[in-house]
């Protein structure tokens, strides 16, 4: 994630940061108007659930009234009365009669029952449809008690229909005695009109039920219903609860004072918040449009700073690539132009630094040249012109002791000998100086050596200063292939062996042993040495049987001109040594010693070994 | 037509190993007459028989030269490249004698057409050595080619 963003180039990561921020603040401000919107449209939905639902309670409070004073126009019907006073067959075919008429006007009347005044029942007839049945009127008769007052009683489900029954008293005509009762069974069942103006009250979403306050017959007006699982005496907060198929469902009740009654209201909630929503899906359609514009917006911004960035790191990239003359001109008076100057300034001035190294790269280049011409002068008159005196010295020495050495005594023969015996030692300087020289600056181009052939050469080379020690030289064989320079690693060879034969006690018999082994690779000290770091390397040990160097002086002795020993004793100018290492150190290898006083040397040199095959590499492995 | 004798023109400019030589010769009993000069342009004087050497009978063309590379005025490789341009003489058998063990000078002279590459030993005994080895090849087994004057 991290690595993505940051392989970004800056115009995009610009184009998404503003892009999410639009993003961001179209999100939380249309979750926010949504909101707001969303509880406005709830409070005023539920502030009218509630007044309709206080208007239906009103309403319904009137008509139950208006059915009270309507049943006791009914009651106070003559043949009812005169049916009360003296019941009998005529009386009870007359009451029917008028009963009847009613019925014909009323639908909604299902049965007629009149009781004594003691509450027994003495008269029913079932008008319109399933009547009462066995439904006592007890309650209701109780609650009718009383002149002028009638009551309301609870509602009844019969089978699909449901019936409340309306009590009033009937008295004899000009106040006074009573009768009987009178109760009117009526079934609840709103005509298509009725159901019409509903709507029209509350709404064609909205669905209105009526039941008892403390029972569980309830209906919608047309049939029966379970009682909604709503607190009916909370008249006051708005309530909701889950219906099944509809979703949450915001809930008005109010009780039906002078009834055993309720009202509900209840709103599909998804319905008051239509417009809400409706709000939010234009707010979509909107923000992908409005992330769009600040997309582009950001996008063009970000060009507009990136491009003479980019324009920046196109000529910074030229001049890292050695070209100078690439120009920008951005023409902006702003921080990029000032950029843009700074740069050019910049340029300008690694420019001139460039020309002016090279001056003097190209002037050092020509010292370096003549300086090194006249090295090459300075040795070629090393071994011309200071040779030409010296070959006259031991010439004319020599001639002095051939042709007068008869006319000069002990002394004089002595001085002679003296002169040439030092200008052989002078010529011997000169030659390994000559040497040492080669060494240090001849160009070596390294290939496969073949060890053994190198160390038969220098054995050849040196065979009179073995024969005249008797040395004993013993070679390891088989000597594998090394990469490194063969006329160099030969003088290497020589002056090792030599050394090693040399610097051993008059009374000992020089022995020499040259192995090989065979090293994991390490970086060698040399200027040549880098291409062969980590391979397999070729240690040459070159042992004797000699005095041995004192650990001090282990770095010395591969000095220029470091001398242990006067050359009474062991006779040598102190370059062989540096020849060694640097012979070494030019093929890229390098030389060291191991060693104590009285207990002989170990000398190495280690180089890149050629190519090996396995089985020398484990025939090596075991051997070291 | 004058045919060459005997003679070894000697070029070297320094007196000690004229001397040297001339000893070296004598002690390994070489009895050709031995004619030193000291630089390039004498050399060549006496080569084109110009100047102090028009005297054939007194100055006769060498059977051999014995050239030193680093001379006055004009070095042993321009007289070398002289002579083997010059149609007379251009056979002569040309021996470098120098104490240069340059790689450079040894190639040029070769390159320029010397017969042999000797380095002057600084041991006396090595330079009678060569110097009776020289006389053993190139004046007694060499098959000399014939040079004359143009």
């Amino acid at each position: 994630m991290r690595a993505l963003w940051s392989g970004l180039s800056i115009q995009r990561k610009n184009s998404v940061l503003i892009g999410g921020l639009v993003l961001v603040v179209a999100a939380t401000y249309s979750w926010a108007a949504y909101d707001g919107m969303r509880r406005t449209v709830l409070a005023t939905a539920g502030e009218r659930l509630r007044s309709v639902t206080d208007q239906l309670a009103g309403l319904l409070q009137n008509s139950s009234k208006q059915l009270i004073t309507l049943t006791r126009t009914t009651a106070a019907d003559t043949a009812v009365r005169a049916f009360l006073r003296s019941p009998g067959t005529r009386t009870r075919e007359r009451a029917t009669a008028a009963l009847q008429r009613i019925a014909d006007q009323t639908k909604q009347v299902a049965e007629v029952r009149l009781w004594d005044a003691h509450r027994r029942r003495v008269f029913n007839v079932v008008l319109n449809g399933p009547g009462a049945g066995e439904l006592a009127d007890t309650t209701v008769l109780l609650g009718a008690s009383g002149p002028d007052s009638g009551a309301i009683g609870r509602f009844r489900a019969v089978g699909d229909s449901v019936l409340f029954p309306v009590a009033v008293l009937v008295v004899d005509r000009g106040g006074g005695r009573l009768l009987g009762y009178m109760t009117e069974w009526r079934r609840v069942n709103s005509t298509p009109r009725a159901r019409d103006q509903t709507n029209r009250l509350i709404g064609s979403k909205s669905t209105l039920y009526m039941g008892n306050l403390g029972g569980g017959v309830w209906t919608d007006l047309t049939r029966a219903v379970p009682r909604p699982p709503v607190d009916v005496l909370e008249a006051h907060t708005l309530q909701r609860y889950e219906r099944a198929g509809v979703g949450t469902m915001l809930v008005a009740a109010s009780p039906v004072s002078g009834t055993p009654w309720a009202v509900v209201v209840e709103f599909p909630r998804s319905e008051v918040l239509a417009p809400a929503s409706a709000f939010l899906r234009r707010l979509a359609l909107i923000a992908p449009g409005l992330l769009l514009v600040g997309l582009f917006g950001a996008w063009l911004l970000s060009r507009g700073i990136t491009a003479p960035l980019s324009r920046l790191t196109g000529a910074a990239e030229a001049i890292a690539a050695g070209d100078y003359s690439r120009r920008i001109e951005l023409d902006r008076r702003d921080e990029l132009g000032r950029l843009e100057q700074a740069f050019t300034t910049m340029a300008a001035n690694v420019r001139e630094a460039q020309r002016k190294l090279e001056d003097k790269v190209r002037e050092r280049t020509v010292e370096l040249e003549d300086r090194n011409e006249e090295l090459e002068a300075f040795g070629y008159t090393i071994s011309h012109d200071l040779r030409a005196p010296l070959r006259a010295m031991f010439g004319f020495s020599q001639a002095l002791l051939e042709d007068y050495g008869d006319r000069l005594d002990d002394k004089g023969r002595e001085y002679a000998q003296r002169v040439v015996t030092g200008a052989q030692s002078m010529d011997q300087l000169i030659r390994d100086l000559l040497a040492y020289s080669r060494v240090s600056r001849a160009e070596l181009k390294l290939g496969r050596v073949d060890l053994s052939r190198v160390l038969r050469e220098a054995t050849t080379q040196l065979q009179v200063e073995v024969r005249n020690r008797g040395a004993r030289v013993r070679v390891e064989e088989p000597l594998p292939a090394v990469l490194g320079h063969e006329a160099t690693l030969g003088q290497v060879m020589a002056n090792l062996l030599s050394n090693g034969i040399k610097f051993v006690a008059p009374d000992r018999t020089p022995e020499l042993r040259i192995r090989a082994e065979l090293r994991e690779g390490k970086a060698g000290g040399g200027e040549a040495g880098g291409g062969a770091d980590g391979g397999w390397r070729l240690r040459l040990w070159v042992e004797d049987n000699g005095i041995g160097i004192a650990t001090q002086h282990h770095e010395r002795i591969f000095r220029v001109f470091e001398r242990l020993h006067s050359t009474e004793a062991y006779p040598g100018t102190g370059i062989g040594l540096a020849i060694v290492r640097k012979g070494m150190e030019r093929m890229g290898g390098r030389a060291g010693v191991e060693s104590r006083p009285g207990e002989g040397s170990r000398f190495w040199i280690e180089l890149p070994a050629a190519e090996q095959t396995h089985d020398q590499e484990r025939q090596y492995d075991s051997a070291g | 037509m004058i045919r060459n004798g005997s003679t070894i023109l000697l070029v070297e400019d320094s007196p000690d190993d004229v001397l040297l030589v001339r000893r070296a010769f004598q002690k390994a009993g070489i009895e050709n007459p031995i004619v030193a000069v000291e630089n390039g342009d004498e050399a060549l004087a006496y080569l084109n028989g110009t100047g102090l050497y028009a005297d054939r009978q007194k100055y006769p063309l060498p059977t051999l030269m014995l050239l030193d590379l680093k001379l006055p005025r004009r070095s042993g490789l321009e007289v070398l490249a002289s002579v083997r341009q010059h149609s007379g003489i251009k056979r002569l058998p040309i021996i470098v004698l120098t104490s240069s063990r340059d790689e450079d000078d040894i190639n040029r002279a070769y390159d320029l057409g010397a017969n042999s590459y000797l380095v002057k030993p600084v041991a006396f005994d090595d330079l009678l050595r060569l110097v009776r080895s020289l006389e053993g090849y190139w004046l007694s087994l060499n098959v000399r080619p014939d040079v004359s004057a143009a």
